[in-house]
C-alpha cells in the first residue's frame, strides 16, 4: 500500500506524484451548498460514504450543517468503519447477502443505529433469523427500483408485501422506503427537477401504499446530488442521499454550485513535439469503459492513451509543456477513483493542512 | 483496506468472503513453467513485469526464488516494495523525475540493483549526482506501436557518449516497447537498428530488451533475433490455462428483481472494467450487462438456467493487472480449496 505522507505546512510543489489531493477550500464550499439548502427544510442530507471513504471528512459535512448527523454506505465492511469512527446513524443502501455479512450487520446494529436495504422476502427473513439469534434489531427500508434497472421492487404490491412481512418479524423494525436515480449526460436546472421528481414521486407510490395499510414509514430516502435541490421540495421526502457533490467529477460539471475538490497531482515526466507524458495512469486514475479523465486548465492537452501507470496526452498546437511540469487530473468518476487510493492530501491555499487515511477503501462488501 | 472475513485454510473458495480475487496456483505455476519453456533454447531471458500483479509471493515463483534475477516494475515506488522484499535486480519503467524521486532513488540505490529506462537529456540529467555501481540506464527506444524515447540515432549516440564520459552509473543497453503483437517485428528491428548504429560508434549495448504483451511472447519464440537478450513480459501467469481461469473474482447473487437479471456484490470498485467487462465463468450462458461503482448486473435467459439470491458468480476480469491493484490480498486456490492468502504487497505504489 501507499506509505507516502508529506509534512503539513509543506507547498504543494513539495508534493510527490502522483497524489490525490482535495482543494479545502472548494470542499468545504460544497459542504456549504448543502448547510445551506437545508438550514430549514425537514428533509436534510444523508452524505454517501462510498464517495469519501473516511469519517473525518464526513464528520465535516455533519459540522458545517444540513444533514441528520448520520450517512449512508455501500456496504457492510464500509459502515463498520463508519461507526468506528464515531457515525453513529448509517445506512447500508444495498441489500446484505449471506451469512457472514448478515452477522457483522447484526453485531453492528448492538453498537450503533444500523439499518439496511431490502428487497426480497428471503433476504428479510434471514436478517431477521441472525437478528432474533445474535439479539439485536436492524432496521430495514424497501428498495424501489425508480429508473435504473437495478435492484428493488419493481411494483408498489410488492414494497407493501414486504412491508407487511417487515411488521411481522422479529428483531426488524420496518422504518421506510429508499430509491436511487440518475439522469444522463447534460441536464439543465428543468430537466433535474422534472426528472427528479419523476422518479422521487414513484418511491413516494409506494410510501402512500404501504401507509394505506396501516404501516407507518418514518423514513423516505431518495435524491442524490443530481436532485438535492430538488427532494427537499417534494412533501414526504425525509433524507436525501448525496455523494458526489463532495469532490465532483467531470460527468456532474452542469452542476455549477459545487465545485471540482478532488484531482490527482501528476507530473510530466516526457514530452515530444505532439505529446506529453505523466506519471498516472489507469491504476490511480481508473478509465472506465475508455472513459477518459481531463487535464484541468489546458483545453489543449487530451488524454490519448492509459496505460497502467503512466498516460500519453496528446497537444494541440505547438507543445509548451516541459519535463516535471505539473498538472492536475479531474476524474470522470470520483469513487472509482478513491477507491484505489489509501489517502487524501488535503491542501488550502497550495498549503497541506491534512493527510487522511481513506479508512474505508477495499473491495469486499 | 480490505476488512474480509477470514476463512480457515482448505476452505472452498466459493464459501470466500465475497468479492475476493481468486488465484489458481497450480495454474499459476503452470503458466510460469510454459513461458520460461519458450526461451528455454535462447539466450534471451523471460523478465517478469512483476507490477503486473504487484504481489511478492507470485513474483517469487516467476524467479524461482532467486532474488539476484531481474524483474522489471512500472514505478519507483513499486520497486522500494520489491526491494524490501528482498528482490536485489529490478528494472524501473518510468524515469525518476522531480526531486523526490531522486531521492528516493538514492535510498533503493542502496538496497537493490537497479535499472532505470530513460529517454533524453532531461532524464539523464537526474542521475547526474548519483556515483553507484547499483544504478545502470536503459535507452527507450521508440517504434511505431511506442512513440516514446529517444527521437533519433544521433541523439542516442550523443546521449550514450554523454553517459559513458561524464556520469557514475552503468550503461546497460537499450529498450523498447512493443505494444501488441503485431508491432513485434518492427520493434526488434528498431531496437536492433539502434544497436548497429552505436555500434558502428564503437559502443556495445550489453542489454537489448522487449517490454512486450503476453500473446508477443509467444510469437516471439519463432522469430526471436539471437541479439535480443531479454524480453519483458507481466500477464503471462494469468493467461487462460483449460476451461477455469487462472485469476478470478468471486461475488455472490444479491438480488434477482426480475427474472432474467440477477445483481451481484461485485462492481467497478472489485473488478476494473478499464479495458473491458468482465465474463462470467461458471455460468456460460450469463454475461455482465453492466457494472456500477459496487455492483454488477448479470443477463441470461431464464429458459436455460436461473440464478437464485446467494449463488456465487466467478468473473474473470478483462484485465488482471488494473484488478490485483483494487484488492490488498490475493488468495490462492488449490483444488477448489483456500491454499493461503498473499499480500498485494506494491498495491497503491503509483509514485
Amino acid at each position: 500500500m501507499q506509505s507516502y505522507r508529506p509534512n503539513l505546512g509543506a507547498t504543494i510543489d513539495l508534493i510527490e506524484t502522483p497524489s490525490l489531493l482535495i482543494d479545502l477550500n472548494l470542499m468545504e464550499s460544497n459542504f456549504d451548498v448543502i448547510s445551506k439548502t437545508y438550514s430549514n427544510t425537514l428533509c436534510k442530507m444523508r452524505q454517501h460514504a462510498k464517495n469519501i471513504k473516511c469519517p473525518d471528512i464526513l464528520w465535516r459535512q455533519i459540522e458545517i450543517g444540513g444533514t441528520l448527523n448520520g450517512v449512508c454506505t455501500a456496504k457492510v465492511s464500509e459502515a463498520e468503519v463508519m461507526v468506528e469512527g464515531g457515525i453513529r446513524d448509517v445506512l447500508i443502501t444495498s441489500e446484505i447477502v449471506g451469512e457472514d455479512k448478515q452477522r457483522r450487520l447484526a453485531y453492528l446494529a448492538k453498537r450503533a443505529d444500523v439499518k439496511v436495504c431490502i428487497d426480497n422476502k428471503a433476504n428479510l427473513n434471514s436478517l431477521s433469523l441472525v437478528a432474533q439469534e445474535i439479539g439485536s434489531e436492524i432496521g430495514v427500508l424497501i428498495e424501489v427500483d425508480t429508473s435504473m434497472g437495478r435492484a428493488g421492487i419493481r411494483t408498489v404490491e410488492q414494497g407493501v408485501d414486504l412491508a407487511k412481512l417487515a411488521e411481522s418479524l422479529n428483531s426488524i423494525k420496518f422504518l421506510g422506503v429508499m430509491s436511487h436515480q440518475t439522469v444522463d449526460g447534460f441536464a439543465d436546472k428543468e430537466t433535474r427537477f422534472i426528472e427528479g421528481k419523476r422518479y422521487i414521486d414513484k418511491c413516494l407510490a409506494v410510501k402512500t401504499a404501504i401507509e394505506d395499510n396501516g404501516i407507518e414509514v418514518t423514513i423516505v430516502s431518495s435524491g442524490e446530488t443530481f436532485s438535492y435541490d430538488v427532494a427537499p421540495q417534494i412533501e414526504g421526502v425525509t433524507e436525501v442521499e448525496g455523494g458526489t457533490y463532495a469532490l465532483m467529477s467531470g460527468p456532474t460539471k452542469y452542476m455549477e454550485e459545487f465545485s471540482l475538490a478532488g484531482k490527482v497531482l501528476t507530473t510530466v515526466i516526457d514530452v515530444t513535439e505532439i505529446e506529453v507524458v505523466i506519471d498516472a495512469g489507469l491504476r490511480c486514475l481508473g478509465g472506465p469503459l475508455g472513459v477518459t479523465p481531463t487535464i484541468e486548465g489546458h483545453d489543449n492537452l487530451a488524454v490519448k492513451e492509459m496505460h497502467d501507470s503512466y498516460s500519453v496526452l496528446k497537444v494541440e498546437g505547438v507543445n509548451p509543456f516541459e519535463i516535471g511540469q505539473t498538472l492536475f487530473i479531474c476524474t470522470s468518476q470520483q469513487d472509482i477513483l478513491v477507491n484505489r487510493w489509501d489517502n487524501f492530501i488535503g491542501v488550502r491555499d497550495g498549503v497541506v493542512e491534512a493527510v487522511w487515511d481513506i479508512s474505508a477503501r477495499g473491495c469486499h462488501h | 483496506m480490505e476488512r474480509p472475513t477470514s476463512k480457515p485454510t482448505g476452505h472452498h473458495h466459493l464459501e470466500l468472503d465475497t468479492p475476493a480475487l481468486l488465484v489458481n496456483s497450480k495454474l499459476l505455476k503452470s503458466n510460469i513453467e510454459n513461458a520460461k519453456s519458450y526461451l528455454k533454447d535462447t539466450s534471451c531471458k523471460l523478465i517478469p513485469n512483476i507490477g503486473t500483479h504487484g504481489a511478492a509471493g507470485i513474483a517469487r515463483y516467476q524467479t524461482n526464488f532467486d532474488h539476484e534475477a531481474p524483474v522489471f516494475v512500472d514505478t519507483l515506488q513499486q520497486a522500494h516494495s520489491f526491494a524490501n522484499n528482498g528482490f536485489k535486480n529490478i528494472i524501473i519503467e518510468s524515469p525518476p523525475v522531480g526531486t523526490g524521486k531522486v531521492e528516493s532513488l538514492h535510498r533503493l540505490v542502496n538496497t537493490a540493483h537497479v535499472t532505470i529506462s530513460i529517454s533524453n537529456l532531461a532524464h539523464l540529467n537526474m542521475l547526474k549526482h548519483f556515483s553507484s555501481e547499483n544504478l545502470s540506464a536503459l535507452f527507450r527506444i521508440p517504434n511505431k506501436s511506442d512513440s516514446i524515447g529517444v527521437g533519433t540515432h544521433q541523439t542516442l549516440l550523443e546521449l550514450v557518449k554523454l553517459l559513458e564520459e561524464h556520469f557514475e552509473i552503468n550503461w546497460k543497453g537499450l529498450i523498447t516497447v512493443s505494444k501488441g503483437s503485431d508491432s513485434l517485428e518492427e520493434s526488434f528491428k528498431e531496437i536492433l537498428s539502434a544497436k548497429s548504429f552505436l555500434q558502428s560508434h564503437s559502443f556495445t549495448s550489453n542489454e537489448l530488451l522487449i517490454n512486450t504483451s503476453n500473446q508477443s511472447l509467444k510469437k516471439a519464440h519463432a522469430n526471436l533475433p539471437s541479439e535480443i537478450t531479454g524480453l519483458i513480459s507481466g500477464n503471462y501467469p494469468f493467461e487462460i490455462n483449460g476451461y477455469f481461469p487462472v485469476c478470478s473474482v468471486v461475488s455472490t447473487v444479491m438480488s434477482t428483481p426480475e427474472p432474467g437479471r440477477a445483481y451481484i456484490d461485485c462492481g467497478q470498485k472489485a473488478i476494473s472494467i478499464d479495458r473491458g467487462v468482465p465474463s462470467v465463468v461458471n455460468y456460460p450462458n450469463t454475461v455482465v450487462e453492466k457494472m456500477s461503482a459496487e455492483h454488477g448486473y448479470l443477463v441470461f435467459d431464464t429458459a436455460e438456467m436461473n440464478l437464485e439470491i446467494g449463488d456465487k458468480i466467478l468473473l474473470r476480469p478483462a484485465n488482471y493487472s488494473d484488478t490485483f491493484n483494487l484488492y490488498d490480498f490475493i488468495n490462492l486456490i488449490k483444488n477448489d480449496r483456500l491454499e493461503s492468502v498473499i499480500e498485494t504487497t506494491a498495491r497503491g505504489t503509483f509514485k
